[in-house]
């Protein structure tokens, strides 16, 4: 059996200062009270989030969902252009035709198929 | 020892050769005497493709207006012009409502009073930011589009009293 080591011989003795660790103290309290006050003034002269304030719109994302639908549209309203009978300009005679007509039209006029509609300005 | 020196030798073997990958050789754009310029030649001015000659002269005069040449002008507008022209010839196509640059309507009026050739030399040349489509549309076709661009012209633009019977049909 060994003897107990005796530890007190080299253990240094501990030397607290008693107003360092109230000065730590009270430096650490009133930093927390300049960082709350601060807060406080920001809050009451800066423009502050509402609790409760209904969240503002923002716009839809600008996704295709279904392009090959947005796509059959897109060729039906084409489509649709080039179909129907329509006044252009009433007074002056002028009117809308489906393409075929327009087809049918420039085929029977020969060589005449390429003059431009309009003679140049 | 023995594998140790044959294993030396394994490993002298690259550097045998070195002339195979350091050849004399031309790199495309390397520097030559032989000829004024790079090593890569340039076409000699006034070189033309085999064919294109034929090729220009078979758009010099425009084919007869007739419904198969307007059918095939619309089969070939509806392949190659609507993605940007649209199908009406209004300039919305898809490609235009996706960012591209819009090209004029075909129903304006300077555009009503251009003479076919000008549709004809747009597609062989290009026009603006539409690059030439010489190369994909063939000059009869080129022919078969103006024509059906004037057929689209025509549906926005009938004289009610050059059409026999449209009267009646409109609202």
């Amino acid at each position: 059996m060994t003897a107990p080591t005796d530890l007190s011989e080299r253990r240094d003795r501990l030397r607290l200062r008693p107003w360092t660790i109230l000065g730590v103290g009270l430096g650490t309290a009133a930093l927390l009270a300049a960082t709350l006050g601060g807060v406080m003034l920001l809050r009451h002269s800066a423009e502050w989030p509402q609790a409760g304030q209904p969240p503002s719109r923002f716009p839809a994302p600008r996704l295709q969902a279904d392009p090959a639908a947005d796509l059959q549209a897109f060729q039906a309203e084409q489509a649709r252009a080039l179909q129907g009978y329509d006044w252009v300009d009433r007074e002056g005679g002028l009117a809308r035709i489906p393409v075929a007509r327009a087809m049918e039209i420039l085929a029977g006029r020969g060589p005449a198929a390429y003059d431009p509609l309009e003679p140049a300005p | 020892m023995r594998r140790a020196l044959l294993a030396l030798l394994l490993l002298a073997l690259p550097g045998c050769k070195p002339e195979m990958t350091q050849q004399k050789r031309l790199d495309t754009y390397g520097n030559t005497s032989a000829w004024p310029g790079g090593a890569a030649r340039t076409l000699p001015e006034g070189t033309v493709a085999r064919g294109e000659l034929a090729r220009q002269a078979a758009g010099a005069t425009p084919p007869p207006v007739d419904a198969a040449l307007l059918a095939r002008g619309q089969e070939r507008y509806a392949i190659f012009c609507t993605p940007c022209h649209g199908a009406a010839g209004e300039g919305d196509g898809m490609i235009v409502r996706r960012g591209f640059p819009a090209p004029p309507s075909y129903h304006i009026a300077r555009l009503r009073a251009a003479p076919a050739r000008h549709f004809f030399d747009v597609i062989t040349n290009g026009y603006g930011v539409m690059y030439s489509y010489a190369d994909r549309v063939e000059p009869a076709d080129r022919w078969a589009i103006a024509a059906y661009i004037r057929a689209l012209q025509l549906s926005r633009h009938a004289r009610v009293a050059e059409v026999p019977g449209l009267a009646e049909q409109l609202p």
